[in-house]
Parts: structure tokens; sequence; C-alpha cells
């Protein structure tokens, strides 16, 4: 069913009526967003296959631009009439002026980062639950303190058009697959939780590829079973050793958000009028990419048709650039980056990130070790958030250990890491050659949520605050 | 589209999903008008306007239970949904525990709960975008410092139905009000490490009707006074103290107990409250309500999300733990009866106490009036509690300097029973509201 493009039975002379539409108040541009998507969710917990939802969304956006207005409108019927009607009352937007024409639409060309030869959206059932089975069998039988057991797996695919006033017509199937399994563990009344999960823009050979369903179901429950063990963190400032991957959660709270250039237009970010100043330490290279094969966080373009690219954030320390939506480069002057992306046709498109992560280093991750007396080792995360206008960001990890004189000693628990941007950066003083992207799992929420990738080798930060409960 | 249309749609989707082979048959319906205007810098920013459907159908077959959702009202897509939901079904596992609620249960309150607006309904445009304009401007007006992040209106109508194999069929309409303002402003020296740094903060009211919205002025000055408030904020030093959480931070701290006494976390373990029944879990000025009857407030609701008539529960009384929120479900595999809970909280609140927030302040020689949370630190499964906090430094009973970048770790077993005050009044802005409250001792990382 979601093999070939789906078909919207819109024209191109009719989209180009709408798009008209939506300008005839005088706005400068206009686009619309047509999307069918499927989501299956199947979930087994307790050891049966327990919950199943498949959802069907179909709807158009359409959009008006006014400078850094925006007028937006969205209908889920897909006739002529209704999409213009959405059409005028997005062009309400602006109330003066000419109305513009639009260019007629031509077929933008652009790379495939994700060519898939099969949908997990269209795998059998029994496959879906054969692969949640295996998982939850392997976490039940890890350990006999794994007292409870729940793996999900949810597929999504998504037909797009995009069609702009400037003519260009793109349109795409976005693949999703996810794989997540939650275990908790009890030993004496204490209660811990162990999480793995991945995926990311590809079909079912996911499964194949080396992340089967046992090893997220293991991994899971060796995290629940390990924290059984681990006593509570320390409190105060401390060394950090991030783990490769996942750990570029804190890249993307501590600059990517504050580099998203709706919050540097509006004059809100901590880093609005810091081109060229040196905001990180010089081992610092920051780069945000939609182009990531099967990633997560990529994509063939952007929710307002930019095709992706790899953007320089952060070079050796010093601050080169920020990612735009079309509002925000029009604004600056500055050329799109292919952020601007939304949740659904329900949205208009914001500046958001792609895939963020942290360029290869030159250390040894052993001397980073090594060379730290007293810290914690931070290896998986169950997330954070930033406070944009003042780059403080907290980010919380879920398996974390004690670093004494360079060995890795106790596992630790219950804690937040809480640092201001800036600051954090500037004390990275190692960077590891052991660069990872993450499994895909990453969902980033600004109002919308989107599927991101994060990516970082092994990071020393000479001084963090940890926040944990023992003094 | 209004309630009675789309109770037909929903009965009628019903009466198919039977003759397709469904044994049990649960839709729910709901259509809503949403309207938004953010204005910055006097000009509109955004303008949204958009009406919207979706359809909810949860069939079983010899206790094998499958959903499927869709934006698309028409029969035939109704039809092909529920095909698709009949062959989901077949490959899921029994489940003992399904079921309908018992048929008793099954009802709608008779009590008029004042959800919709009349004059909600009829507003104009013009009169959202001059309310979001007149707040603005009221706020940058006050202090030359201040910076906007966007005044908004935004409104809703909507209509919702929900109907089951067992002959429920129901329907109700609700109106949604708020109005809203971000602020920031620089908070710099010259020459010194915080370059580029800012502070924000913002204000918010909402209501069910119209009228019942604060005063743009009042939002205007709330929102300017939290944000500057901030400027100049320090890290503290690592220590152990009392700490005072605001409505704003103890709204959140409540937010986690609704979700550790809900009934999904309970019967799967992954909640630090399971088999604490009728146990002394809070100091005794603790008292927590779950209340759907309440007319107006943004929670209230004739009947849950199952079609269970609505009724009060006492969850904390006086620290013990009276109930969980169950579903019918829920209910089912801890063997108790549903309290009315399905799809979660209604209006979800600790009682008010009777000391006044400023006694409360004053009873502190050094300590932290607590602003802001964040984070995901707030693990209801190991009841462990580590969150990044802001807030100011109380001293000698007063509030003296703001304070930021720390982090307030404990366990929420002692956060319960180490609270020693709760204020006197209680914010009803969002379904869940709690008083302001003390707790005696916190591990604060900072310096």
């Amino acid at each position: 069913m979601s093999g070939p493009l789906y078909q919207f039975n819109i024209s191109d002379e009719e989209i180009e009526k709408i798009l008209g539409a939506a300008l005839s108040k005088g706005s400068d541009y206009s686009d619309i967003f047509l999307e069918h998507t499927i989501v299956n969710i199947i979930t087994m917990e307790e050891g049966i296959v327990k919950e199943g939802v498949k959802s069907i969304s179909l709807g158009a956006g359409i959009r008006a631009v006014k400078g850094e207005g925006t007028g937006y409108a969205y209908t889920e019927e897909l006739s002529f009439d209704k999409m213009r009607q959405a059409a005028l009352t997005a062009a309400a937007i602006a109330d003066s002026g000419n109305a513009g024409g639009t260019a007629p639409l031509s077929n933008v060309p652009f790379k495939n980062h994700y060519p898939i030869i099969d949908f997990t959206t269209d795998a059998a059932l029994r496959k879906k639950t054969g692969w949640i089975e295996k998982a939850e069998k392997a976490a039940r039988s890890f350990d006999p303190r794994v007292v409870k057991v729940s793996v999900t797996i949810a597929d999504r695919s998504s037909n797009i058009r995009i069609a702009t006033s400037d003519g260009r017509s793109l349109s795409d199937i976005r693949p999703m697959t996810r794989l997540s399994v939650s275990v908790v563990a009890e030993k004496e009344g204490t209660r811990q939780t162990g999480v793995s999960s991945g995926g990311g823009r590809l079909g079912p050979e996911y499964f194949t590829g080396g992340r089967d369903p046992e090893s997220h179901g293991k991994e899971a429950a060796r995290q629940a079973v390990l924290l059984l063990e681990a006593i509570d963190a320390p409190a105060g400032p401390m060394e950090i050793i991030l783990a490769p991957a996942d750990s570029g959660i804190l890249l993307h709270e501590s600059v990517g958000h504050p580099l998203e250039a709706d919050f540097i237009r509006k004059g809100t970010s901590a880093y609005t009028g810091r081109i060229g100043d040196q905001v990180a330490s010089r081992l610092v290279t920051v780069i945000d990419d939609g182009t990531i094969d099967h990633d997560r966080g990529s994509i063939n373009f952007d929710d307002e048709g930019t095709l992706p690219e790899s953007t320089v954030l952060i070079e050796e320390g010093i601050l080169k650039g920020f990612m735009h939506d079309r509002i925000s480069s029009n604004f600056f002057d500055l050329p799109l980056t292919g952020n601007g992306r939304r949740e659904s046709y329900k949205y208009p498109p914001i500046p958001r990130m792609t895939v963020t992560y942290l360029a290869n280093g030159r250390s040894d991750p052993g001397e980073i070790f090594a060379s730290t007396k007293k810290g914690i080792y931070c290896k998986s995360f169950m997330g954070g958030q930033v406070d944009i206008s003042n780059g403080d960001f907290v980010f919380v990890p879920v398996e974390a250990y004690l670093v004494e004189n360079g060995k890795i000693t106790a596992p630790v628990k219950n804690m937040t890491l809480i640092g201001n941007g800036p600051d954090v950066l500037s004390k990275v003083t190692m960077v590891g050659n052991d660069f990872a992207f993450s499994d895909g799992r990453w969902t980033c929420g600004k109002g919308q949520l989107v599927p991101v990738g994060v990516g970082l080798p092994t990071v020393k930060i000479s001084e963090i605050t940890v926040g944990g409960s023992d003094l | 589209m209004n309630p009675e249309e789309i109770k037909k749609i929903a009965a009628s989707t019903v009466r198919i999903a039977l003759d397709e082979g469904a044994e049990t048959v649960e839709v729910s319906v709901l259509s809503d008008n949403q309207f938004g205007v953010t204005i910055r810098n006097d000009n509109i920013e955004n303008l949204t306007e958009s009406g919207s459907n979706a359809i909810g159908i949860t069939i079983s077959r010899d206790k094998r239970k499958s959903s499927a959702t869709s934006s698309d009202l028409s029969e035939s897509s109704i039809r092909r949904l529920i095909h698709e939901a009949v062959e989901l079904s077949s490959v899921m596992d029994r489940d003992e525990y399904f079921g309908l609620p018992d048929k008793d249960e099954l009802g709608s309150t008779s009590e008029d709960l004042g959800l919709f607006d009349f004059e909600s309904a009829e507003i104009s445009t013009e009169k959202k975008i001059s309310i979001a304009r007149d707040l603005e401007r009221i706020a940058l007006k006050s202090d030359s410092r201040i910076i906007s992040d966007g005044a908004s209106f935004s409104s809703g109508l909507f209509a919702s139905a929900y109907a089951n194999s067992l002959g429920f069929c129901e329907g109700y309409r609700q109106t949604h009000n708020s109005i809203d303002i971000s602020c920031a402003v620089e908070d710099f020296q010259d020459g010194g490490e915080n370059t580029g740094k800012k502070q924000s903060s913002y204000w918010f009211s909402t209501s069910t009707s119209f009228r019942d919205l604060d005063p743009v002025e009042s939002v205007a000055s709330t929102a300017v006074e939290r944000t500057l408030r901030k400027l100049g904020a320090v890290k503290p030093d690592t220590c152990e103290v009392p700490v005072i959480f605001d409505e704003v931070t103890a709204r959140g701290f409540l937010g986690s107990i609704a979700s550790a006494v809900n009934g999904g976390n309970i019967y799967k373990r992954t909640s630090f409250l399971a088999d604490m029944t009728g146990m002394q879990i809070s100091s005794p000025l603790v008292t927590i309500i779950d209340d759907p009857l309440i007319p107006g407030n943004p929670g209230s609701r004739p009947y849950d999300s199952e079609g269970v008539r609505s009724k009060k529960t006492t969850v904390v009384e006086n620290g013990i733990l009276r109930s969980f929120l169950l579903s019918s479900y829920q209910a089912r595999k801890l063997s108790l009866k549903t309290t009315g809970n399905a799809g979660g909280i209604s209006n979800f609140f600790m009682k008010k106490g009777s000391s006044s927030i400023d006694d409360i302040i004053s009873s502190i020689d050094n300590g932290l009036f607590l602003t802001s949370l964040s984070g995901p630190g707030a693990n209801i499964s190991s009841g462990d509690f580590s969150q990044g906090g802001q807030g100011i430094w109380i001293i000698d009973g007063k509030l003296a300097f703001p304070v930021s970048e720390f982090t307030i770790a404990g366990t929420f077993s002692q956060m319960l029973s180490g609270i020693v005050m709760v204020a006197d009044t209680l914010d009803w802005r969002t379904s869940i509201a709690s008083p302001a409250f003390k707790i005696e001792g916190m591990t604060i990382s900072g310096k």
C-alpha cells in the first residue's frame, strides 16, 4: 500500500491556483504540503502482544509568508475547493500590496539518502510480532531479577508532496522503523528501568543488519540489572567523560537549539550576533547534516522543499553559521540550509536540527580515561532540555559510572547534569578518535515533534555540575 | 461538526464494526476548530486557523484487541479502517483482562460542567488579534529592556462523541481560550564571560469562558516581573537547604505524582507507589484529589474515555494513599473498580493549606524559592528525582537574589514526607493544580 507514491489526485494547474490564492492578499511566498502517513505501533507487554494500533492521516497545509509573518491553514479534505479555501485563510497574513504571480511548477531533482526495497509498514504482521517476541524473550531470559518487559515496534511511511509559489515541486516517501525495549528489574524493594531502542529511515533490513531484536532486549535488561547495584550519584562540579554516539544529545541541547535561526532572528538566543566569535574550545567542530544515509534525522528535502546539506555551525571553536528555514534565510539574506521542518500538515515549518554531531578528534579514548582523576562517565541518556536565552541546559544519563584515577569503578544513578552551553563547550579538553552516530531513537520536541539524529566521539569536559543527592 | 452529527457517525461505526465480525467495539470521534495568532514587535508573526477531524476505533474478537485511527470520516474510509483493525486483531494475543466497562458504570453526569461558552464561539478574529497586540504592547511599555518573544491568543471549539457496543452513545462540546506572552532580557556585563546571555520567562491565562481570561495587564506584568527577577542569576553553592516549590514547580511535581498513581504504571510496577495503598506516603498536610466535576475547569468531563460516569476520587488523604486512578482494564488487572480515569487524570490537585506564601518565605533563614524545573530527571519508576532548576535564594526570610544552573535532587518519598507547609492559594489554569509548598531539606548541586 505504501510502495509507490501516493496519488493526491490534484493537477499542477490546480496547485498553482491554490498557491496563487495564498498570495492573493499580497504575500511574498506560498507553499503547500500534502501528506498521507501510515503509522503502525505494536506493543508486547507482560508476555503477550497486547496493543496494536494503525493510524492513517491525510491532509494538506497551506502557508502564506509575508516578511517574518506566516499565515497557515490546513484541511483534511483534499478537494480543490477546500484547499483553495484554506489558502485564502492563510492569505490573510498579508493585508496590502499587489498579489504576486506563481511560477509554473517543475520537479526538483534530489538524491535519495534512504533508498530501501521494502517498507516495514508493509511487512506481514506475523513478521513484526516475531521480532517483538524475540526481543522480549532475550530481555526476560537475561536475569531472574527482570520483572517486566515491554517491547514496541513502530513503523511509519509518509508520502509527501511539496509545491511552492516559486515553482518547486518535490515528492517523496519517508520511511521510518523504530524498535524499543523497556525493562524493569527489582531486587529487595529497589526498582530500576533499562531501555534500548534504535532504528532509522530504513525497512526490515534494520533487524538483519547488525541490530537484531535480541540485542536490544539484552541491552535493556543489562542496564536495568546493572542499575540495581548503582550507588547514589555525587553532587557538585566534576570531570565528565561522554561515551560516543548517544552523548550527542548534550550537543543537541547545549548548542543545537540555540543555533536554530528563529531564536537568532528574534534576538532571544544566547548566540545572537556572535558569528565569528570563539564560542567553544578549539577542539570543537559541530555540524548539522541531513544527508547521512538512513539516519533517523535525515531528509531528502526539508518541509519547504530545500535540499539538505552539511552545515558547519562551529569550526574549531569559532561560530560559523546557523540552521535556517526560509523566513530566517530571507531575514538575514543568507543561503538556505535545509532545516525548515514540521511534524505534519498541521504545522508550518520552523528551523529544526536534522543530524547534529561533533566531528572526530585525535585522542585515544584510553588516554582520555587515564587523564581523569575523579569524574563521571556517561554512557546512555534519557534526554535533555535547554533554556535558549541563557544557554543553561540539563541532560539526564541512564547508564553512568564513577571514574577514579583513570579507572571505571561503580555505576551511579539518579542524577541530572547541568551546564551552560558556551561555558561547557569551552571546557572540552579532549576529543576522541572513535566517532559514532547514535542508533536512531531520538525525537526532538519544540512545539512540534520531529525525528533527529546525533553523534559524537568520546569527549572529555573538564567540569560540569553533577546533580546527585550524595553530598 | 456539531455533537449530534459526530454522535451519529460514532453510533453507525459501531454497527458497521459489529457487522464485520467485531465482538466489542468502541468508537470516539473528535472534531475541532483551532485558531491562533502570535504578535511580535506589533506585527503578526503567525496566524493559523483550521478545522480537524479524527476517528478512533477499538475492536476485539476473542479478547484480542486492536485499534485504528484516521483523520478521514467518510464512510468508505471508515469501512477500510475497520477491516485494518479486524486484520490487526488476528495477530494479537488473547488478553483475559480486556473488556468494556460494566454496563452500570457507563453514563454521563447530569451536572452542568460549564464546558461550552457561547460567547467564545463568537469572538471575532480582529478582537483576538487586538488582545494579543495589547498584551505585547503593555509588556514592552512596562520596561525598555524587555525583548518580546511573542504574545499570543489561541482558542478552540471542540466536539467529541463516544459510542460502544453496549449501547452507550454520548457527546459534548467544549470551548477553550488562552493568552500568553514570552519575554527575554539581556543579562551580561561588558567584557564579562556572559556575552550574549539573556534571561527569559513567560506567563499565560487559560479559560473555558472568554470573560474568565485574566486581564492582559496582569498577564503582561507577571511575565515581565518573572523575566526581570532573573537578571544577574548566579550559581548557588552545593548544599542542603529547605526549598519552596512555587505554584509552577509544584504543578510539575504533582504531575509526576499523577503519573505515579496512574493504574497503568501501578499494574506494570513502574511506579514507586505500587503496593502502597493504605500507607502513609506523605506528610499529613497533603491531600490530593482528582475531580472531573468542577464546573468550568480545564479537566472537567461528563464521562471518561470509555464512557464511565465521572466521579471525584480522593487519591491521598492527609498523607495516606487511598486510591489509584484506574480505567476498567487497569482495575481488572488489580482486582479493583474503575475510578473513571480511562484517558488519565481529570482535574488533579493538591488541596490548599493554611499558610500564606509570605509566611512560608519568612520561615526560611537560608534556602531556595524554586521557580523553574527542567529535564527528564523525575523518575517515577525508581522514585528518584533530580532536575535542573532556577529560582530565588532566600536569606533571613526574604527573597534575596536569583540563582540558576543548579540541580535539585532527592527521592519522591523523601520529598512528599518532607512537606512542612502548604500555601493557601490554588492556580487553576491547567488540569493539574498545586498550591506552593515547602520541603524541609533537599540537595542543591551548584558550585
